[in-house]
């Protein structure tokens, strides 16, 4: 139809001259719709509150990229590969290194996508019941994409709103503290509507809950050191009062496609090969040919099976070997978590014996070896558990240490052991000291969290890397640390980002 | 061109006297006879053409320039034409010898040239144009007429690379986009459609620019004109910013049938060697690289273990390159009447690339019918050609392109491991250390292809309303079709490049341009006022539409369609549309051959420009003064001399579609219960007043001819401001955009002189002729985008006041003979160590960082130029045309990475130089893995001087005439000749070849393992009976 009344107004042309030339110049994108016409309707809102979450598909967020850079500096896991995180390694930074320009470019993105929302659904008519929880889901989601910038750089730029021009293009970066007010504000405000898990239909899994955004409000307590502040919400969340949360019976189910949005998943990342696409979404304008899967599979896996670009340190090899189960058994925790030599251990269904692989100990928590032979296709659709309810209870646990209750933390923690079936805290170290305690919980948070994201954010907030003795530490563990330049313990914004917004500085320890 | 006519004339065109032969059927009463010769020397003309006007007959002259022709009456005129001699008409009034003395075309001077909706003599000239030395650039094999245009003209600059199929980089007179910076090619009149930029799939490289002007037949070529600023361009309004190239085929001419065969074959090699380790120096480096930086021995390379490797010694430049093949062959058929001529064309060409496997590969058929009818005031014309085209793609790695990827690659990995799924040899990590891939592997196992076909028809009718007023219609249909295909089977080749799924993708898209011109032409003579007026009108509607499929789960026996994959089926599409409305205008004016004007007008309607700039109105105007023509003007010497200069204004309105609007990105979706909804969210920041970027160009310069046109000189100076230029600004990423939004906010200078010269000697047996070009270059940038931040890539830095694409890296101080030199050197990084490189302080500050990089030179070349030699003596002909380039610096990305003492394979430079301790090396720091002191960063350790000059062509020829060959051959000329292109090059550049391809822009200094132009000994026939 398109081409004949084209045809029909080249011929008219002919005839008429210039009659209708600005007719003949004025075409409509046959792709897609205009921002003009959109933002009218509920089904746009919703449309709108499904684009901010799509961001934690980049790979700044869980494609890849920032489970990895954050697991690779953290003391459980070495860098193998010999791409960009070899500079993350060295602590250096070249322009167009992708480790650092990902994660601030892609938590913006999601950042610029949920300010859209925040703008423009609040005065389109619709079921006002959806409107409040779009906008509680929106806030949720500003809050994490702040979040994770705040666990990758030090200083970062407030963005709570659209710019109105060009000049609004170049904000200058905020104090820490006061980018986790408002991380705060949006997780507070986002718990105070957001439904709990129980109450979204089975359809909706995967949205922002009430239990999601109480959890990251006192995960964000946790790292600001507000114990007093993140006390209560912990509590509640133990208490049901956010949602209902209990620990699944097997470890493992937390790591694959199996059991995923378990009873103990406050928030996660999903993923599915069952919604089509052919090529990994990394960066840029997202295509109807993007999977919704992860890359990070093929870059944790061992070589022969993927990229091998980590291995575990031997740090963590050993320390889950220190402790044995009720039964004497070794942790059961770390058959789930790494590929090793011991009876019957298999890697993608070969038996050890029968491989050659590079090292003694391999990654294996999230990866598909369960279900197919290697992860050479690039495509994992295993839902990144990126909030457990095994968080709550540790983070709870360290709360109440670092309230001087030491002793009433022993029970949380040991729900968590108890599931690896170690043998009561109680028993084994009793009335320990706060700061005893304190160690104690570093040691229980590397064995249940080990490469899973949170081990660096982990030991950022608990100060090692200001404490020269924790990193005379931290390079025993990890031979990593041997080129750690002080002051670099947060990623060097992107220089680039740097050299163009004269508003923004570098910070300090890069300079 | 002239140069060789007098040698054509001895050697070619006996057509058999066919006509003659039937004139016999009609009864005769009048015979005319005489002998041809020319003006100038005397020497008779065999092959020139006699036609009695308004009848059928005709003759042509014999070898000794005797003719005798039967004509209807002693009142009959014939007409006497020649090509490269002026055609006269002569009433025979009863006479029955007729002796004459043609008249040389002289040099040209007076041929009508194209200049874009018409024609002007040539002499008459103001604006910039170049006229191609066709016959040039038919020696060059290949089949693209743009890369051969390398070194033939002043103020054109070709950068290409090797590849069979690849499409080399055009520009004129530097450059003034970012977006867009070919030429527009008008051929047979009409725009035709640009490059196609075609998805390659996972593995197909990056370079995927394909059709545009390269599916043109090169022999079919008549002529080519370059239109190079707006004094000439701005005729093509918005979309003459970048020069234009017009090229008019070749159409049939008055007279018998004639048949002609050009054929050649040639053999192809990439001669260089990099000079890289073998085994035993392989695993020493790698050993002690892996040493340094805290790792176990690779197995392979570690003599304790069972595993060492000391029976494999791969070299794999002998492994990957082989003995390409090219060929191409034409036949074409040609003849008329005065009123119905016709021109058919049928090609073939085929080359199969210097390195071995399926790929790199291109072949080409082509077919063309040009037919012209006059009939009364009207006459009409068709040029029709059909393509097809079928190009094999170099698959590379993810990570490199090919020729990295096989100089990487090391010894001792085999090329051919049966044990292997596909059977061949990779690397394993453990074992071998190795990243690369193996590219002969790739090259067989993986299939990437596309297919293209290619419809260019054009049509016109033309009628002359009353005199001097003609109304000329042209149409045009180009239409290309294409099927790119990815086919990657399940294969294993090492750690790093296995596939265990196999998939395929496939491409299909269309790319119609319909064009619709209309052009009133008035052109009358008052006295001595000379005036030629143009009005026209166009239309023009295209768009690029394509459909991606893909599919999974391919088993053995492997079936290449879409429909044998079971898996993850997926299919894609997108479609763009463009139009185009303008209003044209020229009006040339010239008083008593010595003062010339003309003035050009284009006014543009375009659908990429937004609400506010739907239009851009481009103007220009050029002068000239014939100073050869004045009276007082009496020097002997000098035969012809005009000054002339231009100003003018054209755009580029290639910007991209619907660049103008936001959209809301539907596909940012995610999965909620396993199902994925529909998403709805703008991702892009646009800039909504984006227009055409805008050319402001001035030129002056003067045309000189000398010694009886045996010497002609030219010399311009131009000076273009590029303005408006479009630039995806870098905004903050903390803005969220997706992409920097497209502004028109960055502006440069381009400037310089080209000189032009040729010198012909056609006297006697030993005829002549030497011309040179050369183009010199100064390019600045003035402004870039809102903030004028300079563009940083990791090689180059473009800023305000500089060039475009400057070299840029860190400086190089020696090497770290100690801790103590560490000590006592700013800080570089936590990992340095002795044996490291030092990295100089520029600025002072005690740490090296981004700032204490500087510019390391320029990649735009001083000098450019070409120079072409040509011998005739007898039947022997001599060419030899040399090209080169001067002042440029290159980033040697190969001498780079082969230098990095890391994984891979290494220079045997880097070897026997690497430092082993103190005091034993200042220039090669030690080998380790992981460089934790970065010393491979860019540096002047990889900065080289990329001048060069190329002996890119020397043909040798012989024509056997009749006389030679005998008459029973029933040849009218057969033309037998060798030659070798790329014979040799003189250049201190380290590498295989310093002529590149890139993106000629920001990263126009990079080397980074561009496909080599290969050296080509060929030997071809023409004949034509």
């Amino acid at each position: 139809m398109k081409k004949l009344r084209i045809t029909a107004i080249v011929v008219g042309l002919l005839i008429a001259g210039n009659a209708c030339k600005h007719d003949f110049v004025e075409l409509t994108n046959p792709n897609q719709i205009t921002t003009g016409s959109f933002w009218e309707t509920g089904d746009d809102a919703l449309a709108g509150v499904n684009s901010v979450y799509s961001a934690l598909y980049y790979d700044g967020l869980y494609l890849r990229l920032y489970p990895w850079i954050m697991d690779i500096r953290a003391d459980d896991m070495r860098n193998t590969s010999p791409w960009w995180t070899q500079e993350v390694m060295n602590y250096q930074v070249s322009p167009g290194n992708p480790c650092y320009i990902a994660p601030w470019e892609h938590n913006y993105a999601g950042i610029f996508w949920a300010n859209q929302v925040l703008e423009y659904v609040p005065p389109i008519e619709m079921d006002e019941g959806l409107k409040e929880r779009i906008l509680a889901e929106t806030k949720f989601l500003r809050g994490l994409y702040y979040y994770h910038l705040l666990a990758v750089y030090r200083d970062v730029p407030i963005i709570t709103e659209l710019p109105s021009g060009p000049e609004e293009y170049y904000p200058p970066k905020s104090h820490r503290e006061e980018v986790f007010k408002h991380v705060i504000q949006d997780f507070s405000d986002a718990m105070a509507v957001l439904p709990t898990k129980q109450e979204y239909p089975a359809s909706e899994m995967g949205r922002a809950t009430k239990g999601a955004a109480a959890g990251y409000l006192a995960k964000t307590y946790m790292i600001i050191q507000e114990w007093e502040l993140a006390e209560p919400i912990l509590r509640g969340i133990i208490d049901q009062q956010y949602g209902s949360y209990f620990l699944v019976p097997n470890y493992r189910d937390n790591f694959t496609t199996d059991n995923e949005n378990n009873s103990e998943s406050l928030f996660e990342v999903q993923f599915s090969r069952d919604v089509g696409g052919t090529t990994l979404g990394w960066a840029g304008n997202p295509s109807s040919a993007w999977s919704k899967t992860s890359g990070k599979a093929r870059t944790y896996a061992p070589l022969g099976f993927g990229w091998g670009d980590v291995t575990p340190t031997d740090w963590i090899f050993e320390l889950f070997q220190e402790e044995r189960t009720v039964d004497d058994e070794l942790d059961p925790r770390m058959k789930a978590s790494m590929f090793f030599d011991y009876p019957g251990s298999t890697v993608y269904g070969i038996p050890w014996e029968d491989l050659d692989l590079p090292n003694h100990v391999h990654v294996r928590k999230y990866l598909n070896d369960d279900y197919y032979p290697n992860e050479d296709e690039w495509r994992s659709e295993i839902n990144e558990r990126i909030l457990r309810y095994a968080d709550i209870l540790l983070l709870y646990a360290e709360c109440l240490n670092e309230l001087g209750r030491t002793q009433e933390a022993y029970p949380y923690i040991q729900e968590v052991r108890d599931r690896a079936n170690l043998p009561d805290l109680a028993t084994t170290r009793p009335n320990m000291s706060q700061a005893e305690m304190r160690d104690w919980i570093t040691r229980e948070r590397a064995l249940e969290f080990c490469f899973e994201a949170i081990r660096y954010v982990d030991i950022l907030r608990w100060g090692w890397l200001e404490d020269d003795s924790k990193i005379e530490m931290l390079r025993e563990r990890d031979a990593e640390f041997e080129l750690f330049v002080k002051g670099r313990e947060f990623m060097a914004i992107p220089p680039n980002e740097v050299d163009l917004n004269k508003n923004l500085e570098q910070d300090p320890g890069w300079n | 061109m002239k140069h060789n006519l007098r040698l054509k004339a001895g050697i070619i065109s006996f057509l058999i006297l066919l006509l003659s032969g039937t004139g016999w059927l009609y009864a005769q009463d009048h015979n005319v006879s005489g002998t041809v010769t020319d003006a100038d020397s005397g020497i008779t003309l065999p092959g020139v053409n006699i036609i009695e006007v308004g009848t059928s007959r005709g003759t042509i002259t014999d070898i000794n320039g005797n003719y005798s022709l039967a004509v209807s009456g002693p009142d009959a005129i014939l007409r006497f034409s020649f090509v490269g001699f002026m055609t006269e008409t002569i009433a025979i009034e009863g006479m029955t010898v007729i002796d004459l003395e043609m008249q040389p075309d002289i040099a040209m001077l007076s041929e009508m040239v194209v200049i874009g909706y018409g024609t002007q003599a040539k002499s008459d000239i103001t604006g910039s144009v170049s006229i191609v030395d066709v016959e040039n650039i038919e020696r060059i094999s290949g089949h693209n007429v743009s890369r051969a245009l390398q070194g033939q003209t002043s103020g054109v600059m070709v950068q290409g690379s090797g590849e069979p199929g690849s499409v080399p980089h055009v520009k004129i007179r530097g450059v003034g986009s970012f977006s867009n910076t070919e030429p527009l090619y008008v051929v047979d009149g009409v725009p035709i459609a640009n490059f196609i930029g075609v998805s390659t799939g996972q593995y197909g490289g990056s370079d995927s620019r394909t059709g545009g002007i390269t599916d043109i037949n090169p022999s079919d070529i008549e002529s080519i004109q370059i239109l190079k600023d707006a004094s000439a361009a701005a005729i093509y309004g918005a979309r003459g910013a970048n020069g234009v190239v017009i090229i008019t085929t070749k159409r049939g001419r008055e007279g018998d049938l004639r048949i002609s065969y050009d054929g050649n074959y040639g053999l192809q090699h990439i001669t260089n060697r990099w000079e890289l380790t073998n085994r035993e120096q392989y695993q020493e480096l790698n050993n002690l690289a892996r040493r340094n930086a805290g790792l176990f021995l690779a197995r392979g390379n570690n003599p304790d273990r069972p595993e060492f490797i000391d029976d494999i010694d791969t070299d794999w430049q002998e492994e990957v390159f082989e003995t390409g093949h090219i060929t191409d062959h034409t036949m074409t058929l040609s003849g008329g009447t005065q009123s119905s001529r016709y021109y058919a064309s049928f090609n073939f060409f085929d080359q199969s690339g210097t390195m071995a496997g399926p790929p790199p590969h291109f072949s080409r058929y082509s077919v063309r019918l040009n037919a012209d009818q006059e009939k009364g005031r009207f006459t009409f014309g068709q040029s029709v050609y059909y393509t097809q085209t079928q190009h094999i793609r170099l698959s590379s790695s993810q990570w490199e392109p090919p020729i990295i990827g096989s100089l990487l690659s090391i010894p001792t990995v085999p090329v051919y491991d049966e044990k292997n799924i596909g059977g061949f040899g990779g690397g394993i990590d453990a074992i071998h250390d190795q990243i690369v891939g193996n590219q002969v592997g790739f090259n067989h196992l993986r299939n990437i292809e596309t297919e293209r076909h290619r419809l260019l028809a054009v049509v016109y009718g033309q009628v002359e309303l009353f005199h001097g007023l003609s109304y000329r219609a042209n149409f045009s249909y180009d239409r290309s079709d294409w099927l790119n295909h990815e086919f990657i089977p399940v294969y294993n080749i090492g750690s790093r490049h296995t596939n265990s799924i196999s998939f395929m993708n496939q491409w299909r898209g269309e790319n119609p341009y319909m064009l619709m011109e209309h052009t009133l032409n008035y052109t009358n003579t008052f006295g001595r006022h000379n005036l030629t007026l143009l009005a026209g009108y166009t239309a023009q509607y295209d768009y690029f539409s394509q459909t991606h499929a893909h599919s999974e789960g391919f088993t053995e026996p492997y079936l290449e369609v879409i429909s044998a994959g079971p898996d993850n089926r997926n299919a894609f599409g997108n479609k763009a549309e463009h139009t185009l409305l303008s209003y044209l205008g020229r009006a040339s004016y010239s008083y008593d051959d010595r003062y010339f004007v003309t003035t050009n007008f284009r006014r543009d309607y375009s659908s990429r420009f937004g609400p506010g700039n739907k239009y851009g109105d481009f103007p220009s105007v050029s002068a000239g003064w014939k100073v050869s023509s004045e009276d007082f003007f009496d020097v002997d010497l000098i035969d012809n001399l005009m000054i002339r200069g231009g100003y003018g204004k054209i755009g580029n309105e290639a910007i991209g579609d619907y660049q103008y609007e936001s959209f809301i990105n539907r596909y940012a979706t995610y999965v909620f219960g396993g199902r994925l909804p529909t998403g709805g969210i703008q991702t892009q920041i646009i800039d909504p007043s984006i227009r055409w970027e805008e050319r402001v160009t001035r030129s002056a310069g003067f045309d000189l001819a000398m010694l009886g046109y045996k010497l002609e000189v030219s010399a311009e100076y131009y000076h273009n401001d590029a303005n408006d230029i479009l630039f995806a600004s870098p905004v903050p990423w903390s803005t969220g955009t997706v992409g920097n939004p497209t502004t028109n906010a960055a502006s440069m200078t381009n400037q310089g002189f080209e000189f032009s010269a040729t010198y012909r000697h056609m006297e006697g047996d030993f005829h002549y002729r030497i011309s040179a070009n050369a183009t010199t270059l100064k390019n600045r940038v003035n402004s870039i985008g809102q903030l004028d931040d300079p563009v940083l890539t990791y090689m180059s830095k473009t800023e305000v006041g500089g060039e475009m694409g400057q070299l840029y890296g860190w400086v190089f101080d020696g090497i770290f003979q100690n801790q103590e030199e560490i000590d006592n050197h700013a800080f570089q990084t936590a990992g340095t160590k002795p044996g490291d490189v030092r990295f100089k302080d520029v600025n002072g500050d005690g740490v090296i960082n981004d700032e204490d990089r500087v510019y390391h030179g320029s990649a735009w070349p001083k000098l450019t130029g070409g120079f072409t030699t040509d011998f005739a003596y007898r039947g022997f002909d001599l060419s030899i045309f040399m090209q080169g380039v001067y002042g440029n610096t290159m980033l040697n990305g190969p001498y780079q990475i082969l230098s990095s003492l890391a994984h891979g394979n290494y220079t045997v430079e880097s070897y026997e130089n690497y430092w082993r301790g103190e005091n034993t090396s200042d220039k090669w720091p030690r080998p380790v893995i992981g460089d934790p002191n970065n010393n491979n960063r860019v540096s002047d350790r990889w900065f080289q001087d990329g001048s060069f000059l190329r002996m890119q062509n020397v043909q040798l020829g012989y024509t056997l005439t009749p006389e030679i060959l005998g008459f029973a051959s029933g040849f009218e000329s057969l033309y037998i000749y060798v030659s070798a292109q790329n014979l040799y090059t003189f250049t201190k550049y380290k590498g295989f070849d310093p002529d590149v391809i890139n993106d000629g822009l920001f990263y126009r200094g990079q080397d980074y393992g561009s496909y080599p132009n290969p050296q080509t000994f060929l030997m071809g026939v023409k004949l034509s009976i």
